[in-house]
């Protein structure tokens, strides 16, 4: 691998960790004592900075260390999240990927704003560092918490090859043991000494001090601890333990055991094993809606300590499940450039080509071998370009996350409060459809925000919560995926864009349309209401440009709106941009096909219907005219056509076109190969595929091919009326 | 050997420990502690010079913390509380997020904000 390389891993990797500590930034917004999120932010800088350092990227590294000093005074308890410390973080996370990229030459350096964070960060730093003002601060820092403390560096397991095994003891020294000159803590150190240990202290037998017994030992534990030690081991501690006092020894998770993941035993689960809770007390607790604990201890079933002990328990067991999880996380993926997975792809199309010929050459030659195994080359050949193309899906979530952070930002900016909501996260799509929506989703986010939800001042007037709320969902319909933007803000004023439409001479004053109608106009080109323009969107570029590029991925966008209550935009995608639903339509010797998504239906057409309409290509369907475009004419195809055709009726930005064939085959799915770089600038085509006897079918571009085709109509036309015009002078 | 002080001003108390406090020094603390809590509404008890202290003196505090909490009082550490106490109380599983069934104010000696 050359240098070159390992930097790549590493930006992409340190792309990772950006993400992971912008997202930990905005829980911690909102839950600011959240120490496991600060843990989060701190280890993902950690990485940053070691990582930084050996690829070479040194400025990171040194700007890095500074934050993970600031977060590691958190972590100890020194200093405080505050608002302030939230937004210096997320400006030094835009400047450390502002860094990632100026490595790359992409940008060029803004050394003023990274001393500016610097230089912030540092004066928090010297700040706290002793633990702020000085009063208590040093005592305050003491207790830190007990996971912390108990466990010694030299202890940690590192060989995560042996099996780990956590216990659970229950310790209950005899309680005349400080009589015997026994103390029962140096049992405890040496179990501590084993290995990761969480330690609970059980006080609920302690008198009140008028009926203390001094000599008493009241006091009982629970302990967790993980080892490589046998259970033999852990007998051993208590090998001189009175008879009278009690220790219990469970194994309550193993290493390698089936039951892997980070998940362990819920609160109650745990509290029903130990014999501290019974099914009955818990059934009837959980008929409230507290937390667990919470009610356990309110209702006087079991104490305080015992729910700290068995939280104790649940939290020791997941880290440490967690622990193993992560290891063998990393040998579960691996990263694979992309470019490979498309010559994958690519194989995987020539190879489906290649096995339709020989199922075609089978059937021909009525040769019942060889048909089996053409059956069985297709099924294998399916099952090969489905796993390929699975490999190329991954989760929306990666996207839905980036918006939270644009939310925030735009949120605070137009002084608006904003929640986003995500749903279907999880729902998956081709990488190449999911970088190319990220633009158009922002610029709908972007409307929803600036003109869809209302200021807090404006909510309440309208009987609104001054929350607004965006939701950004994403389902599986078929072999597609549904994509919807809501928001409950103002929705749409079907009486302005009516106005615009008719100022802009789109449509007449007299004219009658549907509300789905009226909102089409809004991805006409510089259509816009909007009074102003601000930073964010009015100019009414951006819709337009949200429609087209939906289109490039042959998807649509739909809009409904509801005045008051608020807007959903509805994105309709394929999963994939290598695989095409299509109509096979035949012209002259050629093969062409029409992308399903577009086509509504197909009607028969005969010379005669043609030859009326007097060199008009327009067609009546049910009454109603449609335009219709003759590829024969618009490629130049040769020959003449046959008595008998067919109009391909499709959609065209809401609008009923006709594509004219001589042969409608049927459907099929193929997979898309670029027509390459000659034929580049051919709008109207948008690749090519290869049909089972070898054949090449061109795929048509139908929204393309409608607006040259208009294009060049137009132009005749004012061409026409030049000259004309001409003529009447003359 | 236990070696302590008293002062008081108004109702507040402060008893000051200083010195090893093992097993053989608790039933007179103890005897300290009801006498003082007697006789104030509000007693600190300053361990900053105690140098060692057993095991049972975890569970005499949390008892005489309870009583003052049954009695309506209020008894809390006061100054610096040496590193070795600090880390025997974790290393001993005192430490807690919340208060036990008894401390009603939320004055529990061994969680993390009290000290």
């Amino acid at each position: 691998m050359s240098e070159e390389q390992f930097k790549g891993v590493f930006v992409e990797e340190a792309l990772e960790h950006l993400t992971l500590i912008e997202n930990a930034l905005m829980e911690l917004e909102e839950t600011p004592d959240n120490m496991e999120l600060v843990d989060r932010a701190f280890r993902s800088m950690h990485t940053l900075k070691g990582s930084g350092a050996m690829f070479g990227f040194d400025e990171l590294s040194h700007f890095t260390h500074d934050i993970e000093t600031a977060y590691d005074l958190i972590r100890s308890g020194k200093m405080k999240i505050t608002p302030e410390l939230i937004d210096l973080t997320f400006c030094a996370k835009d400047e450390i990927l502002c860094m990632l990229r100026v490595d790359y030459g992409k940008i060029p350096e803004d050394q003023k704003k990274k001393d500016e964070i610097t230089k912030e960060f540092r004066a928090l730093i010297e700040r706290y560092k002793d633990g702020g003002n000085g009063s208590g601060a040093a005592a305050k820092e003491a207790l830190k918490r007990p996971e912390e403390k108990v466990i010694p560096d030299e202890k940690v397991i590192k060989d995560v090859g042996a099996p780990r095994y956590t216990y659970r003891i229950r310790y209950r020294p005899c309680p005349s043991c400080f009589l015997r000159g026994t103390n029962p803590l140096l049992n405890i150190e040496e179990l501590a000494g084993f290995g990761r240990s969480s330690i609970v202290a059980h006080t609920d037998a302690i008198k009140f001090l008028d009926e203390y017994d001094p000599d008493a030992c009241y006091t009982y534990w629970d302990i967790i601890v993980t080892t490589e030690k046998e259970i033999e081991a852990i007998k051993d501690v208590f090998a001189f333990e009175d008879e009278s006092s009690e220790v219990k020894i469970e194994v309550i998770d193993v290493s390698g055991e089936l039951s892997e993941g980070d998940q362990y035993k819920r609160l109650g689960e745990i509290l029903l094993e130990k014999g501290d809770l019974t099914q009955y007390d818990l059934d009837s607790v959980l008929g409230l809606h507290k937390k667990l604990g919470e009610l356990l201890v309110e209702k006087g079933v079991v104490n305080a300590d015992t729910i700290e002990a068995a939280l104790a328990e649940q939290v020791h067991v997941r880290e440490e499940k967690k622990s193993r999880l992560a290891p063998s996380e990393e040998i579960a993926t691996i990263r694979v450039p992309a470019d490979r997975l498309d010559t994958l792809v690519n194989l995987i199309g020539e190879l489906v080509t290649v096995q339709a010929h020989l199922t075609q050459m089978a059937v021909r030659r009525i040769d019942y071998e060889l048909l089996n195994v053409a059956e069985e080359v297709e099924r294998l050949t399916c099952e090969l370009r489905d796993n390929t193309l699975n490999i190329r899906m991954l989760p929306i979530g990666t996207t839905f996350d980036k918006f939270k952070r644009l939310v925030r930002d735009l949120s605070k900016e137009l002084k608006k409060d904003i929640n986003l909501v995500t749903e279907g996260a999880q729902t998956e799509l081709d990488k190449t459809v999911i970088e190319k929506l990220n633009d158009p989703l922002v610029h709908i986010i972007r409307n929803s925000i600036d003109h869809g939800v209302e200021t807090p001042e404006q909510r309440v007037k309208a009987g609104k919560p001054p929350k607004g709320t965006i939701t950004l969902s994403a389902i599986h319909s078929g072999s597609h995926v549904l994509i919807r933007i809501k928001d409950d803000g103002k929705g749409l004023d079907t009486e302005a864009i009516k106005h615009k439409a008719i100022e802009r001479g789109l449509i007449s004053a007299a004219a009658e349309l549907s509300d789905n109608e009226l909102f089409s106009f809004i991805f006409a080109p510089g259509f816009s209401t909007a009074k102003e323009v601000t930073s964010v969107s009015g100019r009414g570029v951006g819709m337009d440009v949200v429609r087209r590029g939906i289109e490039s991925l042959r998807g649509s966008i739909g809009i409904d709106s509801v005045k008051g209550a608020g807007t959903t935009i509805t994105v309709k995608l394929h999963l994939t941009l290598a695989i095409i639903d299509g109509l096979l339509v035949k012209v002259g010797l050629g093969s062409y096909v029409v992308p399903l998504t577009s086509v509504l239906e197909c009607i028969a057409i005969n010379k005669d219907d043609v030859d009326k309409s007097h060199g008009r290509a327009l067609s009546i369907v049910r009454g109603q005219i449609i335009p219709y475009i003759s590829l024969r004419e618009h490629f130049f195809i040769n020959g003449s056509s046959p008595v008998n055709q067919q109009i391909i009726i499709c959609e065209v930005s809401g609008r009923r076109v006709g594509v004219l064939v001589d042969q409608v085959i049927g459907e099929h799915q193929t997979v898309i190969k670029n027509l390459g770089g000659i034929y580049k600038n051919i709008e109207t085509l948008s690749g090519a595929t290869i049909l089972g006897d070898g054949s090449v079918a061109l795929i048509l571009d139908v929204n393309r091919l409608v607006t040259l085709v208009e294009g060049i109509e137009r132009s005749a036309a004012e061409n026409l009326n030049m000259a004309m015009g001409n003529a009447t002078c003359e | 050997m236990l070696e302590s002080s008293f002062n008081k001003e108004q109702n507040r108390g402060v008893l000051s420990l200083k010195g090893d406090i093992m097993i053989e020094d608790a039933a007179s603390l103890k005897e300290l502690l009801l006498l003082h809590l007697g006789d104030a509404d509000d007693l600190l008890i300053h361990i900053s010079d105690v140098t060692e202290v057993h095991l049972s003196w975890f569970q005499l505090i949390c008892s005489a913390h309870r009583y003052s909490t049954k009695m309506k009082k209020k008894l809390s550490l006061a100054g610096e509380i040496p590193e070795n106490i600090r880390t025997m109380a974790v290393k001993a599983g005192f430490q807690r997020h919340k208060g036990c069934a008894f401390d009603s104010c939320e004055s529990c000696i061994w969680t993390w904000s009290q000290v």
